[in-house]
């Protein structure tokens, strides 16, 4: 949980820095080869603009056939050309019948039948008729044609009308401009190291570059921008190798990338220290409360961490051991309660059988069962008594146990003819048979009886309406177990989890008149414990229960 | 029910494909330039055989004279078509190395009507060459057949089945002065016909519907001309 809470801030911090970076980036180096466009636009479209204006003409003269001579026509042409360096080709030609009345070209003088011909069906001519429309009579009208490439470069064919002075159209004029002069102005082009800029026509052939690398064919990524040049018609084209237009955000990456994996792994280290930090003395209580909960006072929590929590602990130790003194009294108050009934419960049976005997008196039937009833309640009160002072004796560690080798078997048979009146009452088969070769075991034999009387007892006890109890001994990795089996009415698995406890006892319909105070089996498990032994059982309900406890093996 | 559905649209969709590709058309990206609104002949390699060729009754031009002039112009041709075609066609040429001598006199080249380039001349002396097995033709490559007349000639034509072209011009304008700056515009304009590009002016009147070389640019110098960007789509080029 530490771990998401850490992680995911610093990745979502990451990937929005990454992200609002390589935005802007990416603005801005659209914004640099759009400026550049931008710039290159204007200096194209000047350039296109200034020669028309060179066309652009006014001639201070009335009419054209009686004053502008085919002479002077050629003289104007020329000075025209002499200052206009890209003008490769101009000529006048007839407003009316298209024929060319002048014309100069730089590098060669045109032929006559180059002079004969008319233009009156080709588009510069057609477009400039229009201008003879009252609606656009005043403005200065040109004809753009598109680029052309000619073994001398690329060349556009441009027109315009020739005005008098009473702006009355004279003549038309039109030239081929060369634009090898927009190899200069692309050629320019300042885009990064790798970055360039190239000039395309309509048809997409590049008229002007500032790199061998002129398209993407190269199959290098790169950024484009293109720009839309209307009259003449052509295109604009800048591209950046994405390798160098976006190494930036190549190395910011790879930075966010690296520090983000930093933190992240800062954020794991802390996160498992914290955690454990924090965890530690938490497990360390809950160990505590378990300890407690079994009744273990002795196990301390150790917690030093300066904070609440190691207050928590100390706090919790001394709770431990006021409960620790508390069962401490509470043994001793049992012991003593106990020690102190046995005798005056031992002094009640006494006189109970003294009476009953008829020493006090004549006795009645009536009365008789009347003492046997005190008598048997105070048997029972008797062997609680003596119950009591063992759990506590147990518990306050004073139990004695003389462990020595032990022959088993006769105990057994001992404890089976003690126990036989009350199995053959209940008519209850007792099977032992045990196999010559029993070894011995490291026990205090008085207490095996005690053992072996609680559990046949309870076997017998809790064995209804007749059955078998059968007592067999096996050795096992250097125990000998016994198990006492009975066919009685078994345990169900609720009462099987509280059996070994003080004072538990099984409540059914079937065990409400079976008595008993529930200390047996605690008493039974503190002495085979005692001895090194341990107990266990396996009960079926309904179907009958094995108690079985081992002994070390001489 | 629900597979046929599926089956169905999937085939529906695979069939809109095939309609956009096969009908619709395909990028020419790619592909070689090709004669003029043909695109099924491909035109990437020009292989030009050019004639040098004197009826029987007349005495031939200087040859060497002759070559002198027609080897630069062809070199200027075979460059501006280059240029034009964006290196997606180019012409090898070669130039027979003798005067060729026609069975005929000129009174048979020259006997029907000469205007309009003298089409008749052109159209005889190629069964001629064709017939005498003097053209080679190459796999692969679009055989064009150049013929310098003794005689009237400024003519082009594209054979039937679009496998043979072949243009005729006269030998004065390639030898004499006053064709000097205009001698490899006018070879490439017949040789333009040769792959099926129209004149672009009126044959009647003279006057041009265009200034690039198939209009009123033949008049011009070829480092001055161009071919319009129209047919240059008509060609596969654009």
């Amino acid at each position: 949980m530490m771990l998401v809470v850490g992680v995911l801030p610093i990745l979502a911090a990451g990937g929005f820095a990454l992200y609002s970076v390589t935005n802007s980036h990416i603005k801005s180096v659209n914004d640099i080869e759009k400026n550049l466009l931008n710039q290159k636009a204007e200096e194209v479209d000047s350039f296109i603009k200034g020669n028309l204006e060179s066309i652009n003409l006014y001639v201070a003269l009335g009419d054209l056939d009686a004053e502008f001579s085919p002479a002077a026509q050629k003289t104007y042409l020329t000075n025209i050309m002499a200052v206009s360096p890209a003008i490769e080709d101009i000529y006048f030609f007839h407003p009316y019948t298209g024929e060319i009345t002048a014309r100069v070209a730089r590098d060669f003088e045109p032929s006559t039948q180059a002079l004969a011909e008319s233009r009156a069906e080709l588009p510069d001519f057609r477009f400039l008729r229009n201008s003879f429309d009252e609606s656009v009579k005043d403005t200065d009208v040109f004809y753009v044609g598109p680029v052309n490439i000619t073994p001398r470069g690329p060349e556009i064919e441009v027109a315009a009308t020739v005005k008098n002075f009473t702006s009355s159209i004279i003549s038309f004029v039109g030239a081929r401009i060369s634009l090898s002069e927009l190899q200069n102005i692309v050629e320019a082009s300042v885009l990064g190291e790798t970055g360039y800029v190239y000039l395309t026509d309509s048809a997409g052939r590049v008229i002007a570059a500032s790199s061998e690398k002129t398209t993407g064919a190269t199959g290098v990524d790169v950024v484009g921008l293109v720009h839309k040049i209307d009259s003449p018609q052509m295109t604009l084209v800048a591209e950046w190798p994405v390798s160098e237009a976006y190494a930036v955000l190549a190395n910011l990456r790879a930075q966010v990338v690296g520090f983000s994996f930093l933190a992240l792994l800062a954020v794991v280290i802390l996160s498992i220290f914290l955690a454990n930090k924090i965890v530690r003395p938490i497990r360390a209580l809950e160990e505590g409360t378990k300890f407690v909960a079994k009744g273990k006072f002795d196990e301390p929590v150790s917690v030093k961490t300066g904070d609440e929590l190691e207050e928590l602990a100390a706090a919790f130790n001394k709770m431990t051991e006021g409960l620790k003194e508390l069962e401490k009294l509470k043994d001793e108050f049992v012991f003593i309660a106990a020690h102190e009934l046995k005798t005056p419960v031992a002094a009640i049976k006494g006189y109970l059988s003294l009476v009953r005997d008829g020493l006090a008196g004549k006795v009645d039937d009536e009365a008789k069962q009347f003492i046997d009833k005190v008598i048997a309640a105070n048997t029972r009160l008797v062997k609680l008594v003596e119950d009591l002072l063992e759990v506590a004796r147990a518990e306050a560690g004073r139990i004695k146990i003389d462990v020595a080798p032990t022959d088993v078997v006769p105990v057994v048979r001992e404890t089976l003819s003690e126990l036989k009146p009350l199995s053959d009452e209940k008519n209850i088969t007792l099977v032992y048979q045990p196999a010559g070769g029993i070894p011995r075991v490291l026990a205090d034999a008085a207490r095996v009886r005690e053992v072996l009387v609680n559990l046949i007892g309870n076997s017998i006890k809790y064995t209804l309406g007749g059955g078998t109890v059968t007592i067999s001994h096996e050795v096992r990795a250097g125990e000998l177990v016994t198990n006492i089996k009975d066919t009685g009415i078994g345990i169900s698995k609720e009462a099987q989890a509280k059996l070994f406890e003080k004072f538990y006892r099984v409540q059914t319909p079937q065990t409400a008149k079976i008595t008993g105070t529930g200390l047996g089996l605690f008493i039974v498990k503190q002495i085979i414990e005692k001895m090194g032994g341990k107990i266990w059982f396996e009960s079926q309900e309904g179907k009958g229960s094995t108690f079985s406890f081992s002994l070390k093996i001489v | 029910m629900r597979k046929t559905y599926i089956f169905i649209f999937a085939g529906g969709i695979f069939l809109a494909l095939a309609f956009l590709f096969f009908i619709v058309g395909k990028s020419t990206e790619g592909q070689g330039a090709h004669l003029y609104r043909n695109s099924d002949a491909n035109i990437s390699k020009i292989n030009l055989t050019v004639f040098y060729t004197v009826p029987k009754d007349k005495m031939p031009y200087d040859f060497e004279t002759v070559m002198a002039s027609l080897e630069p112009a062809l070199e200027e041709a075979s460059a501006f078509h280059s240029l034009q075609f964006v290196d997606k066609s180019w012409i090898q040429y070669s130039i027979y190395p003798t005067v060729l001598k026609l069975e005929r006199d000129s009174f048979f080249y020259d006997t029907e009507d000469t205007s309009r380039g003298n089409p008749n001349a052109l159209a005889s002396i190629t069964e001629e060459i064709k017939d005498n097995n003097l053209i080679v033709e190459k796999k692969g490559e679009f055989t064009v057949l150049g013929i310098i007349y003794e005689g009237l000639g400024a003519a082009g034509a594209l054979s039937e089945d679009s496998k043979l072209g072949s243009f005729i011009l006269s030998r004065d304008f390639i030898t004499r002065e006053e064709y000097v700056l205009s001698r490899s515009a006018l070879l490439y304009h017949e040789f333009g016909h040769t792959l099926g590009i129209p004149d672009l002016y009126d044959l009647d009147t003279g006057e041009a519907f265009t200034s690039d070389i198939m209009g009123g640019g033949r008049q011009e110098p070829l480092e001055a001309n161009y071919i319009e960007i129209s047919t240059l789509k008509e060609m596969g080029v654009l």
